[in-house]
């Protein structure tokens, strides 16, 4: 710049000698002065930046600042001023950051040549996936490719890859991993509020009287409701939990009934038996807003707690304690997860559930409500932006014609009318040969979908083509064709929903490493090469986009979410400021509707060859799969080996020891894992969390799906134990 | 003392910006509205309030490499660096400042620490209103009588700057344009202030509470039956220091690299044999009897600096008030 | 080129040898130099794995070797090392054997499993300086007789003084005694007013060794215990290995049980 200063003045003061020294003399200081400010800038730039963003564990979202320095995390504050966490996190927000730096994290796009993975350009990868897909598209078909979205992704990324699916490739097969923990909620929701989320919001324990955990070990997965909970029992609330081990939570309980895994039914059926026979249950609600009661009275009838105590093993005089207390609180929340929700009978379960609540006029006022803790931290989200195959963004069924031609407007394309396939039915189609191509984006089925062996052997298929889109080279990514590298939880920006409906903004922290790229561009640009281009800028776009098309987040723009602490969903217009509870007054489908349901027996049901039920689950410092978790070296120390939970009669009978090494064989697969005591368990019930790739528990797991929302039967598999010599 | 001070509170962003060419400046600023040690782009960024955290991260990153490792010839060359960077950490409460002196005899071979401790300098803040959770009235109170290069006390319109070290009175010959003399009356007015301050804060017996802590005291039960092990309290304490140490590879080399832990966790003892601290009973009394009386026996101070942050960050709101008066009740 | 020195830096060591010594029991000798107690110990690292401390279980005016049982993931690594490959050794630390005070005195060493090493450096130093100590009785145990460490120096030390042997499981071809090593007490025959006894081994078995010397008539301070705790810097700085007001590393590990006998997570 100075040179080209200097020569310019030349030129013009070319007669005027002094002129031009003095120009040169003045352009000089300046840019002395410049360089010295830049060093300054430079020095002070070079240290650390401390960005606001939101936890990428689970569900609960909690704030939290991310220390920067040179493109490396090294530190972590929780938010104070945050409405949910409150300047507090758990194990996994304060350490759980160092997985973005590791070393193993991928950087460059890798095609599978001759089994083995070879580095390339993105040019030559996109192009490659882009004229594959094309090619599977005109042989066999829209609906012979299938589309894993995220619910690690933002909403923005979920909202692109559904659009992918529906506007590129033409076909509603797009799913993510609520099929496999809270698609039964939002079914079994839908049908009995109208609405398929929490109800009410995650400061509501403040507000209430009783708080009933089922199915849900929340200090260890929630941990931050799990704190509030136990707080809000220390300051005189009521408590009653039911879960078929002992979890921290039972200790401040008021009542706890340990029932057998996937008895639910007979016991939720028991309490609303004992509400109804007491005349226990609020008169006014159930005749004003609700319908179908009498369908109701005449299934609980025959559920008489004792009855009930033949199926769950929970004694009859505590059900009853617990419906009675249940009834008799002023305002009662109900929070439940994966107990209730992983069962073939999941649907029920949760309509079992709706049905308590709405008997004891518990919906739709403080401190009450249906509440089911989602796991992931974007879950919620990736269900709100249709990234689900019946569903378009913002729960509009993809046969409502009307409904969804504003989509087909803004996209400038038909949208199939074919409700499309789920993750639960994947593999086997790949094996009859129905679907041709998988791309996965930030999910690895490989450990977390059930009945492991099929799993693999379809993803060993050689006539699928696989395309998976990730972080590191996860078990799912070594079976791929394709893998591109995406840009991990803190290296973008976007929105998140919690479980409380809460959208919540995520700001860039640092860099990808490498090539790496966001999903949301990495779509981006496959889809452009596949004819259908795609005219973002950047997230903030694409939510300009939702803001539009999705009425439930119509309100929830980025300039809003830069100034609050995230907005609770229905938030229509901008001036709306948010929702906390819903179905105040009225359900949203009007009235809300009882749905009587009957236990039946699982399908994988214990026998003399396999006596054990074993329910699987998941650990405290483990996240999932294990890919962002195992990295880290001190969440890894606490759960470093597979572990499975007795109690210590059936380890007497076994003849095992704590830490000693058994063999666990279901109807299907077996796998080793070490012993650790646990005395909430009935006879003869074990727990293996899934975390672990050497033994993964889900392969003992069967494909017993959930007619309605086809969630799998994790929490109920037939196993023998035997001791490994 | 080595000398007393006015500063206009108005002057105190010149103040800092005379500084910045030479040190970096630690001080708290609002990020998204919450006040937050950070480093300082200019003095106006400065804010003269109470942080949920301390800036002990400056002197001890949470992340930190030790030493990298590159594979030459079957030989390896190692490299690390060490941060000895002119700093100056500003705003920083009496209490936090006692962490630091409990973190010194401990780390003193440790030279990632000591690097930044040798040549960083400590502009420590009276507090003239009690905090919320703090209970350091008998753990050392709201201002040092020693441990600092500079001490700040806001009297109203200026702040009164005690010296405390020759540092401390090099800083002052910088920024002499913008100081004043004190006199005792000013002295006198921060002695008030402090009194007004020590009234209002709980008065919680310390003295002699290490003879106090026996091993089966029921509470440890009660406050490890409640734990839920997220670690906070020894991440928000101003004087807890443990760590633990991980190596990772990479393509040519590899690296070593510590991280703040917790002896609230169950792996924080674990051996490969055995746990001797498998119960949450036996961790929580590890964590106060290590605050309370282990460290008191060999060092004579107390390594608790009664800041109440542990209970800010604590999700089940343990509070070690309570456990120090259950101590006293036991006694009786 | 900084001013303060890193004591965190490991100096690079070739291993010259490796023995077999049990099944899950190797011994690696190194090449290297270094001025050293009986009873400290070294952080051994192993590149891109981890470190971890090893007592040394040679005397210093011997060769420098540990021994290393196969447990968790630093030791399986070092398993798989062989000759010529090259570890971190960062030491020695830890007070060692408080020598001067031994001497002159008889001794009764007792241990257990892999608790020998650092007993063998001790051994070592007292076999090579025999006029400055009185007489010495080795009582050692182990689960099976595979597991008996440093098999080969049985005959040469029984030469010099009384070993006794006792494995908890014996099998075909063991003729000597079968039980935990405390039931070889009755067999001790030191006069406990003029011995010093050194216990190393399993927690377990040096709670109940300890028992059994109280019993027998040994005073507090003249009973050594070498302590043994998860531990990282080696320092004092990590914090892991801190019971009571020790640090394991530091202020260990060896202890008189004098010092800890009132530290209820031991005893």
């Amino acid at each position: 710049m100075v040179i080209y200063v200097l020569e310019t003045s030349l030129v013009l003061f070319r007669y005027n000698f002094i002129l031009r020294v003095i120009l040169i003399f003045s352009i000089y200081i300046i840019h002395q002065f410049n360089e010295n400010r830049k060093n300054l800038q430079q020095r002070m730039v070079n240290h650390m930046n401390t960005v606001l963003t939101i936890c990428p564990y689970c569900g609960v979202g909690c704030s939290l600042y991310l220390r920067v320095k040179e493109n490396k995390i090294i530190g972590v504050l929780p938010a104070k001023n945050s409405p949910i966490n409150h300047g507090q996190l758990c194990i996994k927000g304060w350490t759980g950051y160092t997985y973005v730096n590791h070393p193993k994290r991928l950087t460059r796009p890798l095609i599978k040549v001759n089994g083995s993975f070879v580095e390339t350009t993105w040019d030559k990868a996109l192009n490659y996936v882009a004229n594959k897909l094309r090619e599977i598209k005109e042989k066999y078909g829209p609906d012979s490719i299938m589309v894993f979205s995220s619910a690690k992704c933002t909403n923005e990324e979920n909202y692109i890859i559904q659009k992918f699916a529906r506007a590129v490739i033409g076909t509603n097969n797009v799913d993510h991993c609520a099929r496999l923990c809270h698609a039964s909620t939002v079914a079994g929701l839908i049908r009995a509020f109208g609405s398929g989320a929490m109800t009410n919001s995650i400061d509501d324990i403040e507000k209430t009287d009783l708080i009933f955990v089922i199915g849900s070990n929340t200090t260890e997965q929630h941990t931050i409701i799990g704190a509030k909970i136990i707080n809000a029992v220390e300051s005189g609330k009521k408590l009653i939990v039911a879960d078929p081990r002992s979890i921290k939570l039972e200790k401040f309980a008021n009542i706890t009934m340990h029932q057998l895994p996937g008895t639910d039914i007979a016991l939720l059926n028991a309490m609303a038996n004992v509400i109804i026979e007491k005349n226990l249950y609020d008169k006014e609600f159930v005749e004003t807003r609700t319908e179908d009661f009498e369908k109701l009275c005449e299934t609980v009838k025959k559920y008489t707690p004792e009855y009930a105590e033949k199926i769950t093993g929970v004694p009859a005089s505590l059900i009853r304690e617990a419906a009675i207390e249940y009834a008799k609180a002023k305002s009662a929340m109900i929070f439940f997860a994966m107990g209730i929700t992983q069962h073939v009978q999941g649907t029920e379960n949760v309509l079992a559930i709706a049905n308590l609540a709405m008997l004891t006029g518990n919906v739709g006022k403080p401190g009450s409500g249906v509440n089911p803790l989602r796991g992931q931290n974007n879950v919620q989200g990736a269900g709100d932006m249709g990234a689900l195959p019946n569903i378009l963004p913002g729960y509009i069924p993809v046969t409502d014609t009307e409904r969804k031609k504003p989509f087909e407007d803004a996209w400038g394309v038909k949208i199939p009318d074919r409700i499309g396939y789920t993750i639960s039915e994947t593999f086997e189609l790949v094996l009859e040969g129905k679907l041709k191509a998988v791309y996965i984006v930030g999910e690895n089925p490989a450990i977390s979908d059930p009945n492991l062996n099929l799993v693999m052997k379809s993803l060993s298929e050689e006539d699928v083509f696989i395309v998976v889109q990730d972080i590191f080279l996860t078990e799912t990514a070594e079976y791929a064709d394709v893998v591109f590298p995406a840009a991990a939880w803190s290296e973008k920006e976007g929105t998140y929903t919690n479980t409380e409906r809460r959208v919540q903004l995520l700001r860039k922290a640092v860099e990808p490493p490498g090539e790496s790229k966001p999903d949301w561009l990495i779509i981006k640009e496959l889809s452009e090469r596949m004819g259908y281009p795609m005219n973002y800028n950047s997230p903030k776009d694409i939510l300009a986009e939702i803001n539009k098309l999705v009425k439930i987040y119509g309100g929830i723009t980025w300039e809003r979410l830069e100034r609050v602490y995230g907005l609770q969903w229905p938030c229509p217009d901008t001036s709306h400021p948010g929702t906390k509870i819903l179905h105040e007054g009225k359900f949203a489908r009007g009235k809300g509707k009882f749905h009587p349901v009957e236990w039946k027996e699982p399908p994988d049901w214990r026998d003399e060859e396999y006596p054990f039920i074993m329910t699987t689950g998941r650990v405290y410092y483990q996240w999932h799969t294990g890919t962002m978790t195992r990295k880290i070296a001190i969440l890894e120390r606490e759960a470093p080996y597979p572990i499975i939970e007795l109690n210590e009669k059936d380890m007497k009978e076994l003849g095992v020891r704590e830490n000693q090494l058994v063999r666990v064989i279901s109807r299907r697969a077996e796998v080793v894992a070490r012993v650790k005591v646990n005395n909430g368990l009935s006879d003869k019930v074990a727990f293996m969390p899934f975390h672990y790739k050497e033994s993964p528990a889900n392969k003992l797991v069967g494909s017993f799906l959930d007619p309605i929302a086809k969630i799998p039967e994790f929490k109920v598999v037939a196993v023998r134990v035997e001791v490994v010599e | 003392m080595i000398g007393t001070y006015l500063l206009k509170k108005s002057d105190l962003p010149k103040f800092i910006d005379a500084l910045l060419p030479e040190y970096e400046v630690v001080g708290p600023k609002l990020i998204e509205g919450e006040p937050i040690f950070d480093y300082l782009k200019s003095g106006s960024d400065f804010v003269d309030s109470y942080t949920l955290l301390s800036p002990k991260e400056f002197l001890y990153p949470q992340t930190e490499e030790m030493l990298s490792y590159k594979k030459n010839n079957g030989e390896f060359i190692f490299s690390y660096s060490l941060d000895e960077k002119k700093r100056i950490i500003m705003g920083v409460k009496p209490c936090d400042v006692r962490g630091f002196q409990r973190i010194d005899p401990v780390l003193k071979e440790d030279p990632y620490y000591m690097s930044r401790r040798n040549n960083t300098l400590i502009f420590a803040f009276t507090c003239v209103t009690p905090c919320e959770n703090g209970f350091c009235r008998n753990l050392g109170g709201p201002t040092l009588d020693k441990g600092f290069d500079l001490q700040f006390t806001d009297l109203g319109e200026e702040y009164l700057i005690e010296v405390g070290s020759e540092r401390g009175k090099e800083i002052v010959e910088k920024t002499k344009d913008y100081l004043s003399p004190a006199s005792d009356a000013h002295l006198k007015q921060k002695s008030s202030i402090v009194s007004d301050v020590i009234s209002k804060l709980p008065d919680i017996k310390v003295n002699g509470v290490h003879e106090l802590i026996s091993w089966d005291d029921p509470i440890f039960k009660e406050l490890g039956e409640k734990c839920i092990s997220c670690g906070a309290c020894n991440f928000a304490c101003p004087s807890c220091f443990c760590y633990n140490v991980a190596d990772y590879t990479l393509p040519v080399g590899g690296y070593r690299e510590r991280t703040w832990d917790s002896c609230l966790l169950a792996g924080f003892a674990r051996m490969a044999a055995d746990n001797p601290r498998e119960s949450e009973e036996s961790r929580m009394r590890q964590r106060i009897s290590h605050k309370f009386k282990y460290y008191y026996e060999v060092y004579n101070a107390q390594l608790c600096t009664g800041c109440g942050r542990c209970y800010a960050v604590c999700p089940v709101k343990i509070d070690l008030r309570d456990v120090l008066k259950h101590f006293w009740e036991v006694k009786k | 080129m900084y001013a303060l020195k890193n004591v965190y830096l490991p100096k690079q060591v070739k291993i010259t040898e490796v023995i077999d010594e049990t099944p899950d029991v190797k011994t690696f000798v190194f090449d290297l130099d270094m001025d050293y107690l009986h009873g400290q110990f070294v952080e051994v690292s192993v590149f891109g794995v981890g470190e971890m401390p090893i007592s040394i279980g040679t005397s210093p005016t011997r060769n420098f070797a540990v021994s290393v049982k196969k447990v968790g993931k630093v030791s399986s690594a070092l398993h798989n090392l062989k000759p010529g490959d090259i570890v971190g050794i960062r030491g020695p630390y830890g007070k060692g054997f408080p020598i001067k005070e031994l001497e002159g005195h008889d001794l009764l060493l007792v241990g257990g499993g892999i608790g020998l090493p650092p007993l063998r450096a001790l051994i070592e130093y007292v076999l090579d300086n025999k006029d400055n100590f009185g007489r010495m009785q080795l009582l050692y145990g182990a689960r099976t007789p595979k597991d008996l460490v440093y098999k080969y120096l049985f005959p040469k030390w029984r030469k010099e003084f009384d070993v006794l042997l006792t494995v908890d499981y014996a099998d075909e071809t063991w003729l000597e005694y079968e039980g935990v090593v405390t039931k070889l007490f009755p067999k001790i025959c030191m006069d406990p007013k003029k011995t010093y006894a050194v216990i190393v081994g399993p927690p377990i078995m040096i709670k109940y060794a300890v028992l059994g010397l109280v019993d027998a008539g040994f005073s507090d301070d003249r009973i050594l215990i070498s302590l043994e705790r998860m531990m990282k810097c080696g320092l004092g700085t990590c914090g892991h290995c801190n019971i009571g007001k020790y640090y394991v590393c530091k202020d260990g590990p060896v202890f008189k049980y004098s010092q800890v006998k009132d530290i209820p997570e031991l005893f």
